[in-house]
């Protein structure tokens, strides 16, 4: 932290040299900055080198040194304000091409993915479930047994469900979970009008 | 991309040759156990919830460990030292190994590895504005009691374009039949012209 004030505040006063030297500031004007390399192959001497080295014109001196890096062109608005603030703030806005329509609910989601609708409606159940059940408990006797899972209004098969534990849940079961074990979920009206 | 890791085991699922993106978690020791630690609780979750949501890089480096435990597990059963030794070792919560053994080896005898599967999920929960960086897996074990995440089968018998298509096909059906009959009858036209007025 100290060092990135101390940074600026460098950066700032060779800004103001520049502004009393150059005349101004202007972002997109090539800056040229001559680096003297000290090499002379004229110059044998200190002595000599003063007499024979005439006060050089800026043009003439490019020839000698080197050109660092400078900005070119003027980075345009977006640019800048990237530079500045990141894309992150934009990514939320870009547009997506990888959604598809769930079948089944309508609702939007990534081609790759469940649809976020449905697997919602599935986790809530399973956290139901998981709570009827006390699944946190260290029970090793409770653990060591499969599980069945029941709702309101359902007999379980005595042959299929023996030497499991079963889960009673409080509500009525959900259309969509149907089971295939258990009795049926479509009353038999429905499934007569189904036939016909 | 992929590489089947060939084990003593023979690990019947696909594993990463390496790990992707899983941070080290180091512990204060700096030996980059933490990360270790952490695999072993995913692993101790994925035998008590059955399911279980993490991002793509954990699910894919955990998924060869739960692999390898449960077919340990069947291979040797519990009288095996080496088995218990590495059952002791991952499940943090220690009731979870009668679970492993009265459970899950019971139900994966019916089953074929691997014994996990991997369902993507949005990589933007409710409630989000913007999407995750990381793709979300839900991994869960074969053969759970829990509602199916699997989209169910569309049931599009009655849609419109499918009435048309049955109707169709029906037609076809019974052109061909009563084209058959006409051939029938042609061959033998005086002796059984009654049975062709039942089609
Ligand atoms: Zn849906």
């Amino acid at each position: 932290m100290f060092s990135l004030r101390i940074t600026n505040a460098v950066r700032r006063v060779q800004e103001l040299v520049d502004i009393f030297l150059i005349g101004g500031r202007y972002p997109g004007f090539p800056q040229l900055v001559v680096a003297d390399t000290g090499y002379h192959p004229s110059a044998s001497s200190p002595a000599t080198q003063a007499t024979t080295e005439p006060e050089q014109s800026f043009l003439e001196s490019l020839k000698d040194g080197l050109l660092w890096a400078v900005p070119k062109k003027r980075s345009s608005v977006e640019r800048r304000l990237k530079k500045q603030f990141g894309s992150s703030y934009m990514d939320p806005y870009k547009l997506r091409t990888d959604l598809i329509v769930c079948l089944h609910c309508g609702h939007y989601h990534e081609a790759h993915s469940l649809c976020g609708h449905c697997y919602q409606k599935v986790k809530a159940e399973t956290k139901l479930i998981h709570d009827t059940m006390d699944i946190t408990a260290r029970d090793a006797e409770l653990q060591s047994q499969e599980v069945v899972v029941v709702y309101e209004g359902e007999n379980p098969d005595p042959v299929t469900t023996h030497g499991k534990r079963i889960v009673e849940v409080p509500k009525k079961r959900p259309l969509w979970f149907n089971s295939v074990l258990l009795t049926k979920v479509l009353p038999k009206g429905g499934a007569a009008n189904d036939q016909s | 991309m992929y590489n089947k890791l060939t084990l003593a085991g023979g690990l019947r699922a696909r594993v990463r040759p390496m790990n992707l993106n899983v941070e080290p978690h180091n512990l204060p020791d700096q030996t980059g156990a933490g990360r270790l630690t952490v695999l072993r609780q995913l692993v101790t979750g994925l035998f008590r919830y059955e399911r279980l949501e993490m991002n793509e890089s954990k699910a894919f480096e955990m998924q060869g460990y739960a692999e390898l435990l449960l077919q340990e597990a069947m291979r040797y059963g519990p009288k095996h030292k080496p088995t218990m030794e590495l059952m002791d070792f991952w499940m943090l919560e220690k009731d979870l190994i009668h679970r492993v053994f009265k459970v899950y080896v019971p139900r994966f005898a019916r089953f074929e590895a691997p014994y996990t599967k991997l369902w993507y999920v949005p990589s933007r929960p409710e409630g989000r504005q913007s999407y995750m960086s990381h793709k979300r897996i839900l991994m869960e074990l074969k053969g759970n009691p829990y509602p199916p995440v699997e989209p169910r089968h569309l049931d599009n018998k009655s849609s419109l374009a499918n009435i048309l298509l049955a109707e169709a096909k029906r037609d076809y059906v019974r052109q061909k039949i009563r084209a058959q009959a006409e051939v029938h009858q042609g061959t033998s036209v005086s002796d059984e012209e009654p049975t062709s007025t039942g089609i």
